[in-house]
């Protein structure tokens, strides 16, 4: 699953057209849309809501390993309107902190440092963006997935010929949806990142018929993991249906898996 | 190839840092305080970093030089090693770097001189001959045209003729050692690993033909050849697969200009060992008969030892005793 946090309504709007994401019943606090791969939460403007939104989102599922995309609209002092950065570096104008998104993919627009502040800029240093929310989505997303899969997107609103006061929803719907192409193409990159964290399903099957520990769950998956190395195939748990009970699983697991031959390809 | 660059601000405009940007103009240039920003935060995956490693320049400030592990030692008695770099480019299954470091991007030091006047000063305290070894973290000569650091760091070793250095690679890249005249106090050890076990578990490395090629044009010119078979790795025919490769290789081998061979079975800390296996779960070598409960993991102690002995038999076949080295690490 991919968590995007907008902090406009504008702004979620094109990705809730493009992707066709349902809008959940009305809950406490933020308004959220969302289909099989993909949750939208629209956390509102500033550090404080975006990590407020990030929280509630893998509150509500707190095992989960999901990506992460903060998308809005920057300032910039060079880029002209319309065009889109990916943070390679975000900084807290108030803390000073920095965070580093590593970005181990083709990213679909250049990057940029991106500078999280308090207030809307006028003042723009030169090859630096300006938002108000990615310092607050990074440092608490951050804490929920590795780096590589938390990632910060932004359209470039205003600049020093347009100043951010001239920047309208209407506008903000507009670039965003000009830059769809890109998004995309970030968002199945992050698929494909995320997709290399899932762990074997065949634990649950195991679990169905016979009651874990929790360190016997643990030895249950590694052997699993052992298991799957070494025979390519995939195990079903019927295959062990004569065992009583969890330790005699392990046990018969943990022999077969001896049993199966060990080489590395052809000489 | 290098898609970001990360530079501490401080050397920013050092002449490496220069040199560097200017090879990879299309690279992101990012700037931080310290290369730990990037480096250490806990909130990253080494294996999805591989995929797509950045460069980070950076300085130096202590430590250039470490006592190694006499364990490790080729015939010296007083060892060191010095890591100009941390991570490598290639991606070997069995390496400890990617339990022990939570960022694949490689970092590389660029003030050399700095290295430079720790390794004088080392071999100037010692009374005994010196061996460095400057593959540890980093495979010695793999990113040597991008970093250039062996072949700013060989004339030093010119100078002395009781200090010796093991370069320790995979890499063919050998064009720096092949314009200069051959060093007896350099040598270029050569990890090697049987041709299936290579293309299974040391993932963008060169093939074990290719290897042997750039070794055998080293020795042609005059360099002491050092050969590393550490780890040696279990599969059920592990007897046929290192004899025909021990015999493969020292086809290739001129026994003078051999310095020394060693032998190592697989083995890792454990606190390294269980993070590579969280990163790889699915990988066949951590599957194997692992005693895992152990402080260093490795294989169970029986079948360890019969590994090495029969490898040792074998190359003792083959070289002198004196010639061969067996490494081992105890907790």
């Amino acid at each position: 699953m991919l968590h995007i946090v907008t902090a406009l309504p504008c702004e979620a709007k094109p990705l809730i057209k493009q992707y066709r994401l349902n809008g959940r019943q009305a809950e406490n606090g933020f308004r959220i849309y969302e289909n099989q791969q993909i949750r939208l939460i629209i956390a509102g403007i500033g550090k404080c809501a975006a990590a407020a939104a990030c929280a509630y989102l893998q509150g509500a599922e707190p095992q989960g390993k999901h990506a992460w995309l903060n998308l809005g609209i920057a300032g910039h002092g060079d880029l002209n309107i319309g065009e889109a950065i990916m943070a390679h570096k975000v900084t807290d104008a108030t803390t000073g902190k920095n965070w580093y998104p590593a970005m181990p993919f083709n990213h679909p627009c250049p990057t940029a440092t991106l500078i999280s502040v308090d207030q809307p800029q006028t003042d723009y240093c030169a090859n630096t963006a300006y938002d108000m929310e990615a310092s607050g989505f990074y440092a608490t997303a951050s804490r929920f997935n590795s780096g590589e899969l938390v990632q910060v997107f932004k359209v470039i609103s205003d600049n020093h010929a347009n100043s951010a006061e001239q920047v309208s929803a209407q506008l903000t719907e507009q670039i965003i949806a000009a830059r769809l192409d890109d998004i995309d193409a970030l968002i199945q990159q992050l698929f494909k990142l995320e997709q290399q964290q899932q762990m074997s399903p065949e634990i649950k099957q195991f679990q169905q018929h016979w009651h874990f520990s929790v360190s016997q769950q643990h030895k249950l998956q590694r052997l699993l993991q052992r298991w799957l190395a070494r025979s390519q195939t995939a195990i079903k748990a019927d295959d062990f249906s004569n065992k009583k009970n969890s330790k005699a699983v392990l046990q018969a697991l943990e022999k077969q898996i001896i049993a199966l031959p060990m080489s590395f390809g052809d000489k | 190839m290098i898609q970001t660059l990360y530079i501490e601000q401080a050397i920013f405009d050092h002449p490496r840092s220069v040199a560097i940007r200017q090879r990879f103009p299309q690279a992101s240039v990012v700037t931080c305080e310290r290369y730990g920003e990037v480096f250490n935060p806990k909130a990253q995956n080494f294996r999805l970093q591989k995929q797509q490693p950045s460069l980070i320049l950076a300085e130096k400030f202590n430590k250039f030089v470490l006592e190694a592990p006499f364990s490790y030692n080729i015939g010296g008695q007083r060892n060191y090693y010095f890591s100009h770099m941390l991570n490598c480019i290639y991606d070997c299954r069995y390496c400890f770097l990617q339990g022990m470091y939570r960022s694949a991007n490689y970092v590389l030091f660029v003030n050399y001189e700095d290295f430079d006047t720790a390794i004088e000063q080392t071999i100037k305290e010692s009374n005994q001959p010196a061996y460095f070894f400057s593959g540890y973290d980093c495979d010695s000569l793999a990113l040597e045209p991008v970093t250039g650091f062996i072949k700013h760091t060989l004339p030093l070793f010119k100078k002395f003729d009781n200090a010796y250095i093991e370069l320790r690679t995979k890499s063919t890249q050998i064009r720096s050692l092949l314009e200069i005249n051959a060093m007896q106090n350099c040598i270029v050890a050569f990890s090697l690993s049987p041709d299936n076990l290579a293309a299974a578990l040391e993932h963008k490395a060169p093939s074990l033909s290719k290897r042997l090629d750039a070794l055998e044009k080293l020795q042609q010119t005059g360099w002491p050849i050092g050969l590393r078979f550490d780890p040696i790795i279990y599969c059920d025919d592990y007897q046929q697969i290192y004899d025909e490769f021990f015999k493969q290789v020292f086809a290739r081998i001129n026994l003078k200009q051999l310095h020394s061979v060693s032998l190592g079975t697989f083995r890792m800390p454990q606190g390294f060992y269980r993070n590579i296996v969280k990163l790889y779960p699915e990988e066949k070598l951590f599957a194997g008969p692992l005693a895992e409960s152990q402080p260093m993991v490795s294989y169970e102690s029986e079948l360890e030892q019969q590994m090495l002995n029969f490898c040792r038999d074998k190359l003792l076949e083959l070289i002198p005793e004196e010639k061969l080295f067996i490494c081992h690490d105890d907790i």
